[in-house]
C-alpha cells in the first residue's frame, strides 16, 4: 500500500485543494506578474516616448519661437527680441540635452546630435542676420540673406526635426508593439496556467473520487462483513447468554442441594463427634478387657504345647507298639512254616503221623489267626499313627494359629491403643469439620448470591446481545444505503 | 477310642477260646478225602502245590549264586545239613525274574528246591475241589493240569513239584556229555 493510500480522506481533499490552489495562487501571480511588466513597458513606451515627442514638439516650438523672435528683430530691430531670442536658444539647447538623455539608441543620438548640429547652424545664421541687420544694412540685403542664409537652415532644421519626430513615433510603434507581445505572453501564460489548473483539478477531483469511492467501498464492505459478524456473534451471544442463564438456574439448584448436604455433613461431623467420644470410651474400657484376652491366649497357648507334646509320644509308643507288633507278626510266620513244614513231616509218617497232623493244622490255624490279628493290629496301628500325625499337624497348626492369633492380637492391641489415641484427634478433626462445614455452608450460601447475580447479569447480557443484534442490523441497513450512495450500481447488482 | 479297646481285647479272648478250645476237641481220625495245598503267589498270580509232594517250606535263606547248567539255576542253599539246588519257579513258569527269592519248597526227596516270591497260605482242599483245566491237557514240564478253587474266590492252578523235578532233571541230563551221561 502506497503512502498515498494510507492517507486520510481530509489529507487527500486538503492536499487536493492545496494544490489547487497553489496552481491558482501561481496563476494569479503570473497574471499580476505579466500584467505589471505589461503596465510597466506601456508606462515606460508612453512615458519615454511622449517624453521625446514632448521635447520634439517643444524643441519645434521654440524654434518657431526663435525664428519669429528673429523675424521681429529684423523687422522691428528691438531687443526684445534679442532677449527672446536668447530664451527661445536655451530652452532649445535644453530640450537638446533632455533628448539626448532619454534617448538610449544609437540612431535617436544621431538624429538628435544632427538636430542640434542643424539648431547651431540655425541659430548661428540667426546670429549672422542679427549682427548684418545691426549693421544698418538694407533690409533687402538682410532679407535675402535671410532667406539665403536662415532659410536653408531652418528647413534643414525642420527636417531634422521631423526625422526625430518620426524616429521617435516609429520608436514608440515599436515599443507599444512590444508591450503588446509582452502582454499577449502574459495571457497566454496565464490561460497555459489556468488550463493547467483545470486540467489538474480535474485530474484531482476524478482521483480523489477514485480513491474515495474505492476505500469508501472497502471500508463500507468491511463494516458490512464486520456487521454480519457481529449480528452472528451478538446471535451466538445472545444463545450463549440464554444457555449461561439456564446454566446457572441449574446451578443455583445445585447450590441449593449442596447447602442442604452441606448442612447436613454439619450434623453429622456433630454425630461423629459424638460418637468419637463414645468410642474413646469404649476404647478405655476394651483396654482391660484386652488385658485378660492376652492371658487367656497364653493358656491357650501352654495347653496347645502340651497337648503337642502328648501327641509326639504318642506317636513314639505307636512306633514302639509296631516294633513289638512286627515281632509277633515274624513269629506267627515263623510259626505258620513250622506248621507246614510239621504237616509235611506228619504226612510223610503216614498213620503214625497222623494225630501230630491235626496238631500242626491247629498250630497253622493259630499262627493264621495271630497272622491277620496281627495286620488288624498294624492296620490299627497304622490308622492311630496317622491320626497322631494328623492330630500333630492339627495342633502344630493351631499353635501357629494361636501364635498368628497373639501377634495379631498384639498388632489389635497396638491397632486399639491407636484408635485409643487417634479417638481424641477425630474427635478435634470432627469439630473442625464441624466448624469448616459451617463455614462451608455460609461459603455456598454466599456462592449462592453471587450466582443469582451472575444469573442477573447473564439475562442483562442476554438482553445486551438482542440490543446488539439489533445495532448490527441497523449497521448493515446503513451500510447498504451508505454504499447505495457511494455505488449504486453495485447495490442494484446485489439485488439483481 | 474305647471302641478299638473292645475290638482288641474281644479279639484277644476269641484267639485265646480257639487255642483252648482246640485241646478240647475229640481225636481226629485219618481224613483220606482231603487234600492238603499250599497257597503259593508266582509273580502276580496264586498257585497251588501239594504238600505232599514237598519235603519242606523254608524263608529267609541266603542262595549262593553258582554257574550251572540251566539258566533258571538261581543257586545253592544249605539246608538240613545239604547243599540242594534252588530254581526260579518264576523263570519256570515264564513269568521273567523279580526281586530276590524270599520263599521256597523243597521236592519230597529233598534234592532240589523252588524258589518264589510269597506264601499266600494253607488250604486244606476236598479232591472235588481239583478240577482238570479246560484244554490244558498237556501237563509237559511241570505245569498244570488241574486248578484249585480258593476259598476266596478264583481259582489257582495246581502245580506238580514232582514233574517240575523231573522236567529239570531230564533238562540238566540232557545238558551233560555223552561219557557222563552214560555213567
Amino acid at each position: 500500500m502506497s503512502m498515498a493510500a494510507r492517507w486520510t480522506f481530509a489529507r487527500k481533499i486538503g492536499v487536493g485543494f492545496a494544490v489547487a490552489v497553489l496552481l491558482t495562487v501561481a496563476m494569479g501571480a503570473v497574471a499580476v506578474v505579466a500584467l505589471r511588466s505589461v503596465t510597466a513597458s506601456k508606462d515606460e513606451v508612453i512615458r519615454q516616448s511622449a517624453h521625446l515627442l514632448v521635447e520634439a514638439e517643444r524643441l519645434h516650438a521654440w524654434f518657431e519661437r526663435r525664428s519669429s523672435a528673429a523675424r521681429g528683430f529684423l523687422v522691428a530691430r528691438e531687443e526684445r527680441f534679442i532677449d527672446e531670442l536668447r530664451d527661445a536658444d536655451q530652452h532649445m539647447a535644453a530640450s537638446t540635452e533632455t533628448m539626448k538623455q532619454s534617448v538610449d539608441r544609437d540612431e535617436g543620438l544621431s538624429l538628435i546630435g544632427q538636430v542640434a548640429r542643424a539648431e547651431a547652424d540655425h541659430a548661428a545664421a540667426i546670429e549672422r542676420i542679427v549682427a548684418l541687420r545691426r549693421t544698418d544694412a538694407d533690409v533687402q540685403t538682410v532679407a535675402r540673406a535671410f532667406e539665403d542664409d536662415v532659410l536653408p537652415r531652418r528647413e534643414e532644421l525642420d527636417t531634422r526635426v521631423q526625422a526625430l519626430v518620426t524616429h521617435v513615433e516609429r520608436q514608440l510603434d515599436a515599443a507599444r508593439t512590444a508591450s503588446s507581445d509582452t502582454a499577449s505572453a502574459a495571457i497566454f501564460a496565464v490561460a497555459v496556467i489556468a488550463s493547467l489548473g483545470a486540467l489538474f483539478s480535474a485530474a484531482v477531483a476524478l482521483l480523489l473520487g477514485r480513491w474515495l469511492t474505492r476505500q469508501i467501498t472497502g471500508a463500507v464492505g468491511q463494516v458490512q462483513s464486520s456487521s454480519a459478524e457481529l449480528q452472528s456473534s451478538a446471535t451466538q451471544q445472545a444463545t450463549g447468554s440464554r444457555e449461561q442463564a439456564t446454566a446457572m438456574n441449574e446451578i443455583t439448584t445445585t447450590i441449593n442441594e449442596l447447602l442442604i448436604t452441606s448442612r447436613q455433613i454439619a450434623e453429622s461431623a456433630v454425630r461423629v463427634a459424638h460418637i468419637a467420644e463414645q468410642t474413646a470410651a469404649a476404647a478405655r474400657s476394651g483396654e482391660s478387657t484386652v488385658d485378660r484376652a492376652q492371658d487367656s491366649i497364653g493358656s491357650i497357648r501352654r495347653l496347645v504345647d502340651l497337648v503337642v507334646n502328648h501327641m509326639l509320644e504318642l506317636g513314639k509308643k505307636s512306633q514302639q507298639i509296631g516294633a513289638v507288633l512286627d515281632i509277633v507278626s515274624d513269629l506267627a510266620e515263623q510259626t505258620n512254616i513250622l506248621a507246614i513244614n510239621a504237616t509235611i513231616e506228619a504226612t510223610g509218617a503216614g498213620h503214625a503221623g497222623e494225630r501230630f497232623a491235626v496238631v500242626a493244622d491247629e498250630i497253622r490255624k493259630l499262627a493264621d489267626r495271630v497272622t491277620g490279628s496281627a495286620k488288624e493290629i498294624r492296620g490299627l496301628i497304622d490308622e492311630v499313627r496317622g491320626a497322631v500325625n494328623t492330630t500333630v499337624m492339627a495342633t502344630e497348626t493351631v499353635s501357629k494359629a494361636v501364635e498368628a492369633g497373639t501377634r495379631e492380637f498384639g498388632e489389635v492391641v497396638g491397632s486399639l491403643k491407636e484408635i485409643t489415641d487417634m479417638v481424641g484427634p477425630t474427635t478435634q478433626a470432627a469439630r473442625e469439620i464441624e466448624l469448616s462445614t459451617k463455614q462451608q455452608s455460609t461459603a455456598v450460601e454466599q456462592v449462592n448470591v453471587a450466582v443469582t447475580d451472575v444469573a442477573a447479569a447473564s439475562r442483562e447480557s442476554e438482553a445486551s446481545s438482542t440490543q446488539t443484534l439489533q445495532t448490527a442490523s441497523q449497521l448493515a441497513g446503513l451500510s447498504r444505503d451508505l454504499m447505495r450512495l457511494v455505488v449504486p450500481q453495485s447495490v442494484a447488482r446485489a439485488r439483481a | 477310642m474305647s471302641g478299638d479297646e473292645s475290638l482288641l481285647a474281644s479279639r484277644a479272648e476269641q484267639l485265646r477260646r480257639a487255642f483252648d478250645d482246640s485241646f478240647a476237641h475229640a481225636e481226629a481220625t485219618a481224613q483220606s478225602e482231603r487234600v492238603e495245598l499250599l497257597i503259593i503267589r508266582v509273580g502276580p498270580d496264586p498257585h497251588a502245590i501239594r504238600l505232599s509232594e514237598t519235603g519242606g517250606v523254608f524263608a529267609d535263606r541266603r542262595i549262593t549264586r553258582v554257574p550251572g547248567p540251566l539258566p533258571e539255576l538261581a543257586g545253592l542253599v544249605s539246608l538240613r545239613g545239604a547243599l540242594v539246588p534252588v530254581y526260579d519257579l518264576r523263570l519256570l513258569l515264564g513269568y521273567g525274574s523279580g526281586p530276590p527269592l524270599r520263599w521256597l519248597v523243597l521236592d519230597a526227596g529233598g534234592a532240589l528246591g523252588l524258589g518264589f516270591d510269597q506264601v499266600d497260605g494253607h488250604l486244606v482242599a476236598s479232591p472235588a475241589a481239583i478240577v482238570a483245566e479246560p484244554g490244558g491237557a498237556n501237563g509237559a514240564g511241570g505245569r498244570a493240569r488241574h486248578v484249585v478253587e480258593l476259598p476266596s474266590g478264583g481259582c489257582a492252578p495246581l502245580l506238580s513239584v514232582a514233574a517240575l523235578a523231573e522236567d529239570i532233571e531230564a533238562r540238566v541230563r540232557r545238558t551233560r556229555p555223552p561219557k557222563e551221561r552214560s555213567r
